[in-house]
């Protein structure tokens, strides 16, 4: 196989590294090369857990093929490299979805494995390890293994949000869920401060599965913490206009109105005029409306908001339900302090601990930003927040990371010296390694003599 | 009316790409190519996103007297025959090919005569049943004897005049041929190369094929850019072509 020198990065074009890169085109192409190799997909989380800084990263993108589906249980099989909107185009017109999807459309199977992503439906289906049901893995010695949680469950659960270190997942087989449409009910209310939209969202998620609640983090004073809670799930026959035919034929082209904007508007007056209309329009009225599949989960902003050029950090954490609402206001506090503040905010409900050893979900509440980089002093601000967090028993999330300090991690997840056991026996050079890997754990790693662009 | 495709060369994924657009629009697809492990697991996704029939085969391009029993095969196998799709090739090493003819031998006979007959063979059947297409993977190689790429290109220019004549005499019998013209695609044997020119992905190019085939189109330059530089290249004189380093 071709090994290329490439510079890759994530969704947030920061960090960027120098790797050697090579991209199997079958199967049988993919064999291990080199003393320090990672996995990638399709490099849309935001953090270096697919980089490795002057090492090898293989390219899984083309290993991308249906291997079977049992239409009886739902369950289907897949390379690793395929992605969300390839399996959602195949089985939304035949009444299946995966259970629990990620607003990302090109995220690749074994990257959803990997990173055990959630949902907006985290309370009511758990993360995306759970809907696992087996998974091939290529281990250091060359071997490939089948892992699920009858055969071998410390490995799959070391693999499962273990971000590539145990091995490159080659297939994975998970459960889908039947859906009556290709279309979503999507309910909106407006609430006027964090405590508000807190209880909503909490109710939210009690009558639906998917809730998730937009947090305006400009707004001070009697404002502070006011959003939007939408609420969603999967629309029934009954829930369409009459005569809808072809009700499950997706509309791949057409994308409806973007909910969850990540917001990209600068200088920070623009974003606090855009906050201010965007709940004044949802404020006039709860709405209710019908949207195509596309348009809630795999909503597009426009073109002209994704510059190449502006650096974001995604910080993703979760906190314990009894701590939600004091560590949320303590960290919009925070961050409104800071030069370059967020525009907005996503919190979700989570259901319970998730079983993967690294995994981020915890029963509580998770705060998902998206932060620009304009000035190097806003990682010392998220430090910070990481100390608060700790402080309160919640955790940042591994797959978006990209400078959560190695003793922050150490509190955070607790299950990490288990992991570490495994990852020992499974991989005794450490030949998975990548740069999240050296920044986290770089006592169980070899030397990082190189260094990273920044 | 059976609108079976054959897929010669399958495992491209040019050629894979291509069979999915046409399995996309109801096409039954008979696979070909050489590896067998890999034909199964296309053939498998296939079923899966679309919902069609698939089935695959082994051939060999290089022994031509096997060549109209296959042809035969996929035709009882499918049930008719609607089209093929000749993506198959061996590009070989340019600069061993230009030296040992042994290498020039395996390029020229399985780009030009294996596909030659293959498509005799096809053409056949087609003629006899009035209607039905034919797409041949040529390359910009063909355009012009270059000296980095001449032996490729010869073969290539070869099977572009075949598909040229098969296209006039096919017309008449209401098959209609398609010479598609590629450009480096993004490919395995691009992967990491500097210095290519509108490098295309895969997906992008069957999509284009297709396409081209619904359009009507006789000849088509995938990327179209190419057709661009084609045409400055053939009107160079060869005094000063031949003095050049392409």
């Amino acid at each position: 196989m071709k090994t290329a020198r490439l510079p890759l990065t994530g969704r947030g074009h920061y960090p960027l590294s120098q790797c050697l890169a090579c991209r199997p085109e079958r199967d049988r192409d993919l064999i291990l090369e080199g003393d320090e190799v990672i996995a990638r997909g399709s490099g849309t989380s935001y953090g270096d857990a697919s980089l490795n800084t002057e090492r090898h990263v293989v390219l899984m993108n083309r290993l991308d093929r249906f291997l079977s589906f049992d239409p009886k249980t739902g369950i289907v099989h897949a390379e690793a490299g395929i992605t969300l909107e390839e399996i959602t185009s195949t089985f939304i017109p035949r009444g299946w979805c995966p259970t629990v999807l990620p607003l990302v459309s090109q995220a690749t199977l074994g990257g959803c494995v990997a990173g055990d992503v959630h949902g907006l439906n985290h309370r009511w289906t758990g993360s995306f390890g759970q809907q696992v049901r087996q998974l091939e893995l290529l281990i250091a010695d060359g071997r490939r293994i089948v892992t699920s949680t009858e055969s071998n469950p410390e490995l799959f659960w070391a693999t499962v949000g273990g971000l590539g270190l145990t091995g490159i997942i080659t297939s994975v087989a998970f459960q889908l869920m039947p859906v009556a449409s290709a279309y979503v009910c999507v309910n909106q209310r407006a609430t006027p401060d964090l405590c508000v939209s807190l209880e909503l969202l909490a109710n939210a998620s009690l009558n639906n599965p998917y809730a998730v609640a937009w947090i305006d983090c400009l707004a001070s004073g009697k404002e502070f913490g006011r959003g939007v809670v939408t609420s969603a799930h999967h629309a029934n026959e009954s829930d369409l206009p009459l005569g809808t035919d072809s009700h499950l034929s997706l509309q791949r082209k057409e994308r409806g109105s973007s909910l969850l904007l990540f917001g990209r508007l600068s200088p920070s007056w623009m974003a606090k005029i855009a906050n201010k209309g965007y709940y004044a329009l949802k404020a006039k009225k709860e709405s209710f409306s019908l949207l195509p599949f596309d348009g809630f989960f795999f909503p597009s902003p426009p073109r002209f908001l994704f510059s190449k050029k502006k650096r974001r950090i995604r910080y993703q954490c979760a906190l314990p339900s009894s701590q939600s609402e004091q560590g949320l206001k303590a960290i919009f506090k925070e961050l409104q302090a800071s030069n370059h503040p967020p525009s907005h905010a996503l919190v979700q409900p989570l259901g319970g601990e998730g079983q993967g050893l690294l995994s981020f979900a915890l029963e509580g509440y998770a705060l998902d930003l998206e932060i620009p980089l304009v000035q190097l002093e806003m990682l010392n601000v998220l430090d910070r927040l990481d100390d608060l967090v700790t402080s309160l028993g919640g955790r940042v999330a591994l797959l978006n990371d990209c400078r959560l300090r190695k003793d922050a991690f150490r509190s955070m997840y607790p299950r990490f010296s288990q992991w570490s056991t495994i990852k020992t026996k499974i991989d005794p050079q450490t030949r998975f390694s990548s740069d999240l890997s050296r920044r986290l754990i770089p006592n169980v790693i070899q030397n990082d003599t190189f260094g990273r662009v920044a | 009316m059976n609108k079976a495709v054959l897929v010669l060369g399958a495992t491209s994924p040019i050629a894979r790409a291509a069979a999915y657009e046409l399995a996309a629009k109801g096409h039954s697809l008979f696979l070909a190519g050489r590896d067998e492990t890999e034909l199964h697991r296309l053939t498998q996704d296939c079923r899966i996103r679309f919902n069609v029939d698939v089935k695959s085969g082994c051939f060999d391009a290089d022994s031509c007297k096997g060549h109209d029993l296959f042809i035969q095969y996929v035709v009882k196998q499918m049930g008719g025959l609607e089209g093929v799709v000749a993506a198959f090739g061996y590009h070989g090493n340019k600069e061993r090919a230009i030296k040992d003819f042994d290498e020039a031998e395996k390029i020229l006979l399985r780009n030009f005569v294996g596909a030659c007959s293959l498509l005799t063979a096809c053409a056949n059947v087609l003629e006899t049943q009035g209607h039905g297409f034919v797409v041949g993977i040529s390359s910009i190689a063909a355009d012009r004897g270059r000296q980095s790429d001449y032996v490729f290109g010869a073969a290539k220019a070869g099977l572009t005049i075949f598909l040229q004549g098969l296209r006039n005499r096919l017309f008449h019998a209401g098959v209609h041929v398609l010479t598609v013209k590629l450009g480096p695609v993004d490919t395995a044997a691009t992967f990491g190369e500097e210095g290519l020119l509108w490098l295309s992905p895969p997906v992008k190019v069957g999509k284009k094929i297709i396409s081209a085939l619904n359009g009507g189109k006789n000849e088509v330059y995938l990327p179209w850019q190419w057709r661009i530089s084609a045409s400055l290249l053939r009107r160079l004189p060869e005094w000063i072509f031949k003095r050049l380093k392409l």
